[in-house]
């Protein structure tokens, strides 16, 4: 039954593929980009560091500074910032098509109305949902080659450069990132937790919708809606301007690949599980009633 | 197998589709739904399989009552208004796909149910190129391959040629005469009257028992 399979799911490697395109093409671009800086940085190291230059107590002049490979960690935040990731846009709608593709496909088949005299709705209802969740092993796989790739070409025994003029100043991190372990189990932690929130949210719209293209862009429009309202209503309106406290800048459900961890690892992770959480809620209540969810599919 | 409908109504906003039914279905015999399009027949038997919960009143499956829980009425085989597949793949693949479920029977148990709706030559068609009586005959398929102690078919022959439809009906009333429970719905009396017992008539909502669908 693999043909089977592939009907069901070759969106999910369609996706995959796309993100692992896109990646590798995105570090090839930075990474050629970082070595010709490395050899203009060698070619003004050999015409102006002689001995007696006015620049030797200058960055350009120190050889060790110049000639270090970037870190794993900027090298994987330059990566995941370049044009190709757009605001984290690019995984938002790799993850949302895939799972609406399978969704409406279900949903329009009428299968269901079988399947309820075969087994009983809880097994479908959650058979479902951890189908739709499938779609972030592509994802997962994806992210641990990149992860391999990027360590085999850059610093990969530490993730911040020990005398960094970009990581630890610019994204105010704490020692913690100092450990890869750590970092790298943090960073797929929260990556797959965003992952789940936008399936959720598909999860939650196409329990109504079951037009591929309709639920696929309400899906969309509702995960930048959610983003929204938590940049603008609760961060900017309520926790800045009424609280007076710094840490709803963790509140973007969009930065998980392209990391904005300036309120700290704990709250971005803590953001991250409350997200998920609400949002299993939601698609727990909404698929509850199995009633209404028959007669939304007999509506097609 | 003892299905009872006790004081069964369903409304949809303020309409009763379903008013006050009472009836008792037993194995051994076959039972015909007859009313006009829109009767009510199709609301009743989603209550009967528990797709619907009744607005007031009871089924029970052998005295168990599955509204409002996730079980089901197991060794029901069920086709309900129109039949529901994916239309890339071919119609065996379909069925083989739901048989996998259960997994209870094999390729050769889809085959022979196949082969008594008469679709066996067309099983690796796919089913967006079937016919509307190649799909209706994919549905009942589906709702005997497993051979269920209980057939409930709602309009069955919608579309389907007469041979076809006496070869149904006489397995229907050879799976009556092994002691089955089968209650077939229609707006055609002919096809009801050929292979039904006992009969329920439908007119907007209100269910009477009829032994003779010649008396309406």
């Amino acid at each position: 039954m693999f043909s089977v399979w592939i009907k069901n799911y070759w969106m999910y490697l369609l996706a995959f593929l796309v993100f692992l395109i896109l990646s590798i093409y995105s570090f090839a671009s930075y990474w050629a980009q970082e070595n010709r800086n490395l050899e203009q940085n060698l070619i003004n190291y050999e015409k102006y560091c002689y001995e007696g230059s006015e620049l030797l107590d200058y960055p350009v002049c120190d050889y060790e500074t110049i000639s270090k490979k970037p870190s794993f960690f900027y090298s994987l935040i330059m990566t995941f910032n370049s044009d190709m990731f757009p605001k984290g846009f690019t995984l938002v709608m790799l993850v949302i098509i895939p799972v609406c593709y399978f969704l409406t496909r279900y949903f329009n088949s009428g299968i269901i109305f079988n399947e309820l005299t075969r087994k009983p709705y809880s097994k479908i209802k959650h058979g479902l949902i951890l189908k739709s969740y499938a779609n972030i092993f592509p994802f997962i796989m994806c992210m641990a080659l990149i992860f391999l790739g990027t360590s085999l070409f850059t610093d990969s025994a530490t993730i911040l450069n020990p005398d960094p003029l970009f990581d630890k100043e610019y994204l105010s991190l704490s020692s913690e990132l100092d450990n890869p372990i750590f970092f790298i189990v943090w960073y797929f932690v929260t990556n797959i937790l965003y992952a789940l929130v936008y399936i959720n949210i598909t999860l939650f719209v196409n329990r109504k919708y079951h037009n591929f293209f309709i639920a696929t862009i309400i899906s969309f429009v509702t995960i930048v809606g959610i983003e929204l309202f938590l940049e603008l209503g609760v961060d900017l309106l309520f926790v800045t301007t009424i609280l007076k406290l710094d840490f709803g800048v963790s509140f973007n459900i969009l930065n998980g690949i392209t990391f904005n961890a300036a309120a700290g690892l704990g709250g971005v992770l803590a953001f991250a599980i409350t997200m998920f959480v609400l949002t299993y809620l939601l698609v727990y209540f909404s698929y509850r009633n199995k009633e209404k969810i028959i007669m939304d599919c007999e509506e097609l | 197998m003892k299905i009872e409908v006790k004081n069964v109504s369903k409304k949809f906003k303020s309409n009763y589709v379903v008013e006050n039914a009472n009836c008792v279905f037993e194995s051994g015999k076959i039972y015909g739904l007859y009313g006009r399009n829109g009767s009510g027949k199709s609301v009743f038997l989603k209550m009967l399989v528990s797709f619907y919960n009744p607005t007031s009143g009871e089924v029970l499956f052998d005295g168990v009552n599955y509204q409002n829980t996730s079980k089901y009425p197991k060794n029901v085989g069920v086709l309900i208004e129109h039949p529901s597949f994916f239309g890339d793949l071919s119609g065996f693949k379909n069925l083989k796909i739901l048989a996998r479920i259960q997994n209870i029977i094999n390729d050769k148990d889809i085959e022979l149910a196949l082969k008594i709706v008469n679709l066996l030559d067309e099983k690796n068609k796919k089913y967006k190129e079937y016919s509307l009586g190649m799909r209706q005959k994919l549905g009942i398929a589906q709702a005997i391959m497993e051979n269920p102690d209980v057939i409930i078919l709602d309009e069955p022959f919608n579309g389907i040629e007469r041979v076809s439809v006496e070869k149904i009906t006489n397995y229907l009333k050879e799976e009556r005469d092994k002691g089955k429970l089968i209650i077939v719905s229609s707006h055609i009396k002919d096809d009801l009257k050929k292979m039904c017992d006992e009969f329920l008539y439908f007119d907007a909502g209100k269910v009477s028992i009829r032994s003779d669908l010649d008396e309406i």
